[in-house]
């Protein structure tokens, strides 16, 4: 054992001799102006990290904005024409389920396409200048009966029928709120 | 070690703290990385990282030993990335590593190469307790170990430094071994 411990004294004086600093004053402390001395590292880190604040925040904005706008448009085209016009042709179908069949047929289609046609030719009539096309006669479809074939009257005019292009319904037409 | 009082989060205790560790904090560095410039860094840098935690300090433990331990972090990952760069250096010039893993130690007896070649923790075990006399519980803390490992890491570390410098030091030759070239103060 006091070899050990003789090891262990040698020890100690040895580490004193050799690492005892023998300062005579210390030096200034580097840690206050730590923050204005940055190395290469931080400095390209914290770069990185701002550069990617301000295209997050940026991308952010965009977005919020896109989305603003996208959910204005529709929520206005929706609240509008289509609303309107989805209105009418509800209206349109209930009248024409409480109508007898006509000449033997079965169903509603001819009496809502016929109704759709009028509703079209009013429309168009009302705004002329909305990018509908008028009527190739010129005059709005009288009756919103089918013809004596049993087809409806004007079958290739798509532009007045639901499945094409809707046209705005007048709003002195009743359908709308 | 008698602990002074210090405030976590005062500028004026920092200010002491660092005053009255700074030397000891040196010689520790010193001893881990055998490159007095090197240390001298180090305790600043870990000053500076205490400096940022000094508020979130816990009185419970000695304010030296948690400087303590933020130094030999640093000091740790100064030797990690030496230890990278001279072995890229070797690799680049001669094409393989050295094995000893510790250039310039050549056959000399030296007191702080044997301790270089101990792993990081046990060589600053063995400052901690004979350069600064260090508790158990204080060396716990400066390593980041439970204090019952302590002295287990100790007993390993005093048995390599044994092997290593022995034979010189049953020869009476331990008052010369310090003749190495190595020294802090070059």
């Amino acid at each position: 054992m006091s070899d050990g411990n003789e090891f262990e004294d040698w020890l100690g004086q040895e580490l004193e001799r050799r690492l005892h600093p023998n300062l005579s004053s210390v030096p200034a402390p580097h840690y206050r102006n730590e923050g204005t001395r940055r190395g290469p590292l931080s400095k390209f880190i914290s770069g990185l990290v701002a550069a990617l604040a301000t295209k997050t925040a940026t991308g952010l904005t965009v977005a919020v904005l896109a989305a603003g706008a996208t959910g204005a448009v529709i929520v206005g085209v929706q609240s509008g024409a289509i609303q309107q016009f989805s209105e009418s042709m509800r209206t349109v179908v209930e009248d024409c389920k409480g109508q007898p069949p006509t000449n033997g047929q079965h169903g509603i289609g001819a009496c809502v396409a016929s109704s759709a046609r009028h509703h079209g030719s009013e429309a168009r009539s009302n705004n002329p200048g909305q990018g509908s096309k008028p009527d190739k006669s010129g005059k709005p479809v009288e009756t919103g009966k089918p013809d004596q074939t049993g087809k409806p009257a004007n079958p290739g005019h798509s532009g007045d029928h639901p499945g094409g292009k809707p046209t705005p319904r007048p709003a002195d037409d009743g359908g709308g709120d | 070690m008698a602990e002074p009082l210090y405030r976590p989060g005062s500028e004026q205790d920092f200010d002491r703290l660092y005053r009255d560790t700074y030397s000891r904090l040196l010689g520790t560095l010193t001893g881990i990385l055998r490159d007095r410039a090197s240390a001298e860094d180090c305790v600043q840098e870990a000053f500076a990282r205490a400096y940022r935690h000094w508020k979130d300090w816990k009185p419970e433990a000695p304010a030296e030993a948690w400087l303590h331990r933020i130094a030999l972090n640093v000091a740790f990952g100064e030797r990690k990335r030496r230890r990278l760069r001279e072995i890229g250096e070797v690799v680049r010039r001669f094409g393989a590593p050295r094995q000893d893993g510790d250039p310039g130690a050549g056959d000399e007896v030296d007191l702080l190469v044997a301790l270089r070649k101990l792993p990081p923790e046990q060589a600053a075990a063995i400052i901690l307790r004979h350069l600064h006399g260090y508790t158990n519980r204080e060396i716990g803390i400066a390593l980041g170990i439970p204090e019952r490992t302590v002295a287990s890491r100790l007993a390993a570390a005093k048995r390599r430094l044994r092997t290593e410098l022995g034979p010189a030091f049953a020869r009476g030759e331990a008052g010369t071994l310090a003749r190495s070239a190595v020294s802090p103060d070059d």
